[in-house]
């Protein structure tokens, strides 16, 4: 195992190593790939021979194997050791202790090879011409490939880039691997041009300042740079490569740059260009002649138009397709544009012409599709077999990797994908990906059935309920059928075909609500106004809009939120104008937006701080109160009148009586109606006493609306008042208040007074610290019970829901959390939070 | 304009001098015996009921029991636990700006933006912390030099440990540059500092040859790379994802260099590669990540420091003043304990450890007979939340007592004024 294992690690150090070996000049090409064949020759010469004990073998019986090298076979197998493939075919005897995956029904082909992508993070350099910037520097090793190796690709070139004349040097990668070292083929792989179009536009100028400038270091000003024009182009390519070629005959010390351009030069590096338009090819074909250097031509859109010069040229091609599949195709192709002008018959020319290519994807998106790229090639004339070539053993012999990769033959690297059928039909599917032997991706598990007609029911046998609105039960069963909790008590015996979740030795409660956030709306939390948009918000344009339909269903933010077992917002916009919009009750869990409305139009937000002069802002409250009064009465009146000529027209003839007429609509003022028939609160932000005291004055005194307080910094001072007016406060983000240097808990001395107060964070990604917020509350002194209702029962109340949420009750929707001691410890973990009867989070246990 | 400016002054000036007057008071004591309820010497195992004594600012014995000297000023801490402070290994807290705009100033030294001034100092010494090493930010190729300090003092001098700790070397990119162009800096740099050596040879071998006197000094601003390159600097290689951490190895390998690793979140992927290497880390200051799993798409936790610790890896924690409760060594200690990692590790982990890697754990980071007396009393366990760091004592003098801290005094008197008007309200209810 040890000797193996040093053996591996050898080559594979030998082949990390070619790239320091490859820049020193004495060391020419031949010695390279003698180590290379060397490398390999070991590996198959020791691998089998000492280790047959500890490397286990994989045995695949496939239906049909397509070697691409050789023909077919029918009923073959494929043995695996050490990540090689050690022997094909339909004689072969699978040893024993072998573990098998049987596809004996299904195709298995080699691992598909993009040989042209930028999936390494990108980003934009400034020199035009850069030899010594590396791909590979920039390529994840630890990313997400899992899409691309659906598709059955387990191997990519990668570009450092398009934007510049001569961006630098790509690499060769494989998708999966248990170390970056087994996943590089090439850390070099050829010098990459870019012609055309992309680097000739918006080319920077270059300003590099000393450091530190000074009397002695002058700073320069910004310097333009070549090329804007194909001329500039072809000039600057000439010059690098005449420069290093100079250079080397003075033997003068050589930079990486100029040593980045002479392995191009002296044929141990290709040259890649990437070019679409004839005329950009054309100018590689004379470069690459001029210098005497192996091409080769990326993109090539146009192609079909220079056949037989690029077969003169011994140029080789990676070429994209003109189809990008299941996407927008923008380009006016009857126009001539800066990427050529496509032709469906572009692959089969070269194909015809027998000039060794490669199929690519035309862009990162489509990587993952380069087997239905293939199939198209196939429907525009291409055999099978060339298209299955064209993305195997093609492009690993133009990218030099033909010893590694490509095909089945026995002492390459087992890349292998299993398909359900032939390749080339459309319906075929990726089962499993096998890349070094190891199972990269593996087609998730086909639901068995559809679901049981009759709804299931849930069981949660918890050792410590808090029901929230009926204080504790110990070892209480809560029954959850179709998202609704159906009974909640004490223990019982289970019905029939219950799934039991057992929280025996846990605290159920009901999902927390934090009744003000931004939760999800990211950059969108101002309120919603018709004006300009950039003038920011305008009370007078505010209007009735959905707020709830400004998030989308599958927000990162809200995951995180989640796991902390908030599972309910108002959601409402960060506004300190006087009327900031309406808000809704959402919950953070559920697949569609209309699953996670709780109420849509939940309460209106109004601020009663600021304002230029402050004392106006009472009367702008009580003028738009008024306002907004009549405008509902009015619209109550005809609503009801209409009723009434609805019954009378039912019983008379329809010409004698007249419609009510009808008042104009205001969205404006529609926002505000809800609120007179009080089936929502006002959220009336308010800080300083004198704001607290207006609010009472207008939204009870003289408008009598259902009212709660937003922030309410200074309430301990207004108790008396609040208590009198029956008031809800929502207290928040700021849980301590300084009077001076004393330090007030608002909560815990309005809660003793028996004044309804719910916890919020008016924030966005912080809603998570909402429990921790209600912890750092009873840390100074509020009643954890008090605490526990402020998140939980209270807010529901305060905006109408708790027919819905807030307790753990008979017939409302089972939004619960499982938590593995009594809220607001710090040693209290979560383990399971439950929305709408569906579990959404589950804490793994390591 | 000018006259208030000296009227600052002058009163900044009398105001410190009244500061000076109040902190040198303290007696220097030569001798001091601290009898600890419990003592934790991290190098080796607890003690219950043990004395250390202490000579000229230095420990000369820990153990059950000792004959106290005679002259020994006795500090009785019969229900405290006595441990060594904790050592912060990466923070580039304390300066006014971390980075610098440019990326490849390896000459810039934290020592000369070092603000005493600023709260974090005082809270740190609050949280038991007694020594750190500042260095420059995250955003800097090769942002400078840090320097080892202690948490008091008025003016840098006083607070110094160690001048000239650590290059630190960042491979986040900057700006506009793409990952490719910053390692392409970073080579460029290298390149550029290897000919500037060679050609500095070739000047003194020349000179020596024409039996010339040669008198040239090597550039200053290239001084911390060619530290550096001999190992005399620690290079603190900032990995902002885990592929990262495959270039840090890298560079770590080219150039061989004695290499601390200072990661980011993501950078638990990596774990496998840097136990090869046995580098040791300093990890981010979220010790939980979450990751997708592709194949079931369920939400994984993955707890950092027990990856990193079953990987072999060895780390020291890092803290941040935003949070919660990120910002106390005791709390990372805490929760890496509490997802499986050994108490012994974890400990270690915020004082042995992170002295080691910034090159003072022959003063700080275990009690031990000759290391420098900086010691923090606790009040229970350092791990419990309920703990309060009530005195620290930093080379023999006792810098810092909870009882005469003013800003927490007056924190601590909120919940207690809340309770007890609750208590009034009670009685008065009661009564009627």
């Amino acid at each position: 195992m040890f000797g193996l294992n040093s053996v591996h690690q050898q080559v594979r150090a030998v082949i990390m190593n070619m790239r320091d070996i490859a820049l020193k000049p004495a060391l020419v090409g031949p010695i390279r790939i003698g180590v290379l064949i060397l490398g390999v020759m070991c590996s198959g010469v020791f691998v089998p021979a000492q280790a047959q004990d500890e490397n286990p073998v994989l045995a695949i019986k496939a239906g049909t194997i397509l070697p691409v090298t050789s023909a077919p076979i029918e009923s073959g197998i494929i043995l695996v050791q050490g990540g090689k493939i050690k022997a094909v075919g339909q004689d072969v005897e699978i040893p024993a202790g072998a573990e098998v995956i049987d596809a004996s029904d299904k195709v298995v082909i080699p691992g598909l090879i993009d040989a042209m992508t930028t999936l390494n993070e990108g980003g934009e350099d400034e020199e035009s011409v850069t030899p010594d910037i590396r791909a590979l520097d920039s390529f994840d090793f630890f990313g997400r490939y899992r899409r691309l190796l659906a598709g059955g690709v387990t191997t990519v070139h990668i570009a450092p880039g398009r934007r510049r004349l001569v961006p630098g040097y790509g690499a060769v990668v494989k998708l999966a691997g248990d170390a970056p070292d087994q996943q590089v083929l090439q850390a070099l792989a050829g010098l990459g041009v870019v012609l055309g179009e992309p680097s000739k536009t918006n080319v920077p100028m270059i300003f590099d300042p000393p450091v530190p400038p000074g009397p002695d270091n002058q700073v320069e000003p910004a310097v333009p740079q070549l090329p804007t024009t194909r001329m500039g182009q072809m000039a600057l390519l000439r010059e690098v490569l005449s420069q290093a070629q100079w250079d080397k005959a003075q033997s003068e010390p050589l930079d990486a740059r100029t040593e980045g351009l002479l392995e191009v030069l002296e044929g141990r590096q290709v040259l890649r260009v990437n070019c679409h338009v004839a005329q950009d090819m054309r100018n590689a074909l004379t470069l690459a002649r001029n210098y005497n250097l192996e091409l080769i031509i990326e993109g090539a859109t146009e192609a079909y138009k220079l056949i037989d010069e690029i077969k003169a040229g011994a140029a080789t091609v990676v070429v994209a397709s003109d189809l990008e599949p299941g996407r927008p195709d923008k380009q006016d192709d009857a126009r001539p544009g800066g990427d050529g002008r496509p032709s469906p018959d572009n692959i089969k020319a070269l194909a015809d012409a027998c000039i060794p290519f490669a199929l690519a994807s035309p862009t990162d998106r489509s990587v993952g599709d380069l087997q239905f790229i293939a199939g198209y090639a196939v429907s525009r004339g291409l055999s099978p077999e060339q298209a299955l070539e064209s993305v195997t053993i093609s492009p690993a012999r133009i990218l030099g990797i033909a010893e590694r990769v490509g095909s089945i033959e026995a002492g390459k690297d087992a890349d292998l994908v299993i398909l359900s059928a032939d390749p080339f039909q459309v319906s075929c599917a990726v089962e499993q990906t096998l890349v070094n032997g190891k199972s990269a991706y593996c087609q998730a598990a086909k639901s068995a059935g559809q679901e049981a007609e009759d709804k299931p029911i849930t069981a949660i046998r918890a050792g410590r309920m808090l029901t929230a609105s009926r204080g504790q039960i110990l070892n209480g069963l809560i029954l959850v059928q179709d998202g609704k909790i159906i009974y909640s008590g004490q223990d019982k015996d289970l019905p029939q075909d219950a799934t039991l979740i057992d929280a025996s030795q846990d605290v159920v409660i009901p999902g927390m609500i934090d009744i003000h956030s931004h939760l999800g709306l990211h950059a969108d939390s101002m309120t919603v106004s018709r004006g300009n948009p950039g003038a920011g918000p305008n009370t007078s344009s505010l209007r009735l809009a959905s707020i709830a339909h400004a998030v989308v269903p599958e927000d990162e933010a809200f995951a995180e939120v989640l796991r902390m077992g908030v599972t309910s917002i108002l959601l409402a916009s960060d506004s300190d104008e006087l009327v900031g919009g309406n808000g809704a009750v959402i919950k953070l869990a559920g697949d569609t937006l209309e699953e996670r409305i709780v109420k849509e139009y939940a309460a209106v937000s109004f601020s009663m701080t600021g304002g230029t002069p402050r004392m106006a802002k009472i009367w702008e409250a009580r003028d738009k109160l008024k306002q907004a009064k009549a405008y509902a009465a009015a619209w109550d009146r005809y609503e009801r009148k209409y009723k009434e000529y609805e019954q009378r027209k039912a019983r008379s003839t329809p010409d004698l009586v007249k419609p009510p007429q009808q008042p104009s609509r205001n969205p404006e003022r529609e926002l505000l109606r809800g609120l007179f028939k009080r089936q929502m609160p006002a959220l009336v932000r308010a800080d300083r006493d004198d704001e607290i005291r207006n609010t009472l004055t207008v939204f009870r005194d003289e408008f009598n609306l259902d009212t709660i307080l937003l922030g309410a910094g200074n309430a301990y001072r207004l108790i008396p008042e609040l208590r009198r007016q029956g008031l809800g406060v929502a207290l928040g983000p700021n849980i301590i208040h300084y009077d001076k240097t004393k330090a007030i808990n608002n909560a815990a001395l309005l809660t003793a007074k028996g004044i309804p107060v719910a916890l919020h964070t008016s924030a966005s990604s912080g809603t998570q610290h909402l429990p921790m917020s209600a912890a750092y509350a009873v840390r100074h002194g509020m009643e954890p019970e008090q605490a526990f209702q402020a998140v939980t029962i209270t807010p529901a109340r305060l905006l109408h829901v708790e027919d819905r949420i807030g307790s753990i009750d008979v017939g409302k929707d089972a939004d619960l959390v499982i938590l593995t001691g009594m809220p607001f410890e710090f040693t209290t973990q979560v383990k399971t939070v439950m929305v709408n009867g569906r579990t959404v989070y589950r804490r793994t246990t390591q | 304009m000018k006259s208030k400016c000296i009227t600052v002054f002058v009163l900044i000036v009398i105001c410190s001098a009244f500061l000076a007057e109040r902190t040198q008071a303290a007696p220097v004591r030569k001798k001091i015996a601290i009898q600890a309820g419990k003592i934790i010497p991290i190098a080796g195992k607890e003690i219950a009921n043990g004395v250390i004594l202490i000579e000229d600012g230095k420990i000369k014995s820990v153990g059950k029991k000792a004959e106290i000297p005679w002259d020994a000023f006795v500090v009785e801490a019969k229900d405290q636990v006595v441990m060594p402070g904790f050592v912060l290994a990466h923070t580039y807290s304390g300066l006014e700006y971390p980075n610098e705009n440019i990326p490849e100033v390896p000459f810039l030294s934290t020592f000369d933006a070092i603000d005493p001034l600023q709260p974090f100092f005082e809270d740190s010494l609050r949280d038991g912390v007694v020594a750190m090493l500042i260095l420059p930010g995250n955003n800097t190729l090769l942002g400078g030099t840090g320097t080892v300090v202690k948490p008091h003092g008025r003016i840098v001098e006083d607070m110094l440990i160690k001048r000239y700790t650590g290059l630190k070397i960042s491979l986040q990119p900057t700006r506009n540059t793409s990952r490719m162009g910053h390692m392409q800096r970073f080579r460029r740099y290298m390149e550029g500092h290897k000919k500037y050596k060679k050609d500095f040879d070739q000047r003194q071998a020349d000179a020596k040859e024409m039996k010339k006197p040669f008198d040239e000094e090597i550039d200053v601003k290239r001084q911390p790379m060619f530290d550096l390159l001999d190992r005399k600097l620690r290079a603190f290689i900032y990995c902002s994802q885990a592929a990262d951490v495959v270039k840090a190895l890298e560079i770590h390998d080219t150039h061989k260099l004695d290499t601390v690793l200072v990661l980011s979140g993501d950078c638990y992927k990596a774990a496998s590669l840097i136990a090869r290497k046995k580098i040791p880390v300093i990890l981010d200051r979220q010790l939980i990540a979450w990751e997708t799993n592709e194949q079931t798409d369920a939400e994984e936790m993955k707890v950092i420091p027990q990856i990193m610790h079953q990987a072999g890896v060895k780390f020291a924690f890092q803290t941040d003043s935003s949070q919660y409760g990120t910002r106390h060594l005791w709390y990372q200690a805490a929760q890496a304990i509490k997802h499986g990692v050994k108490r012994e590790e974890a400990l270690k982990a915020s004082t042995l450890y992170p002295a080691q890697f910034i090159g003072v754990d022959d003063r700080l980071g275990s009690i031990a007979p000759g290391k420098d007396a900086s010691l923090i009393f606790l009040t229970g366990d350092p791990l419990d939340a309920q703990t309060w760091v009530d005195k620290v004592m930093i080379g023999g003098d006792i810098v810092y007592e909870k009882d005469k801290d003013r800003r927490l005094r007056k924190l601590l008197d909120i919940p207690k004024s809340a309770k007890e008007e609750k208590a009034k309200d009670q009685k008065k209810e009661n009564n009627t």
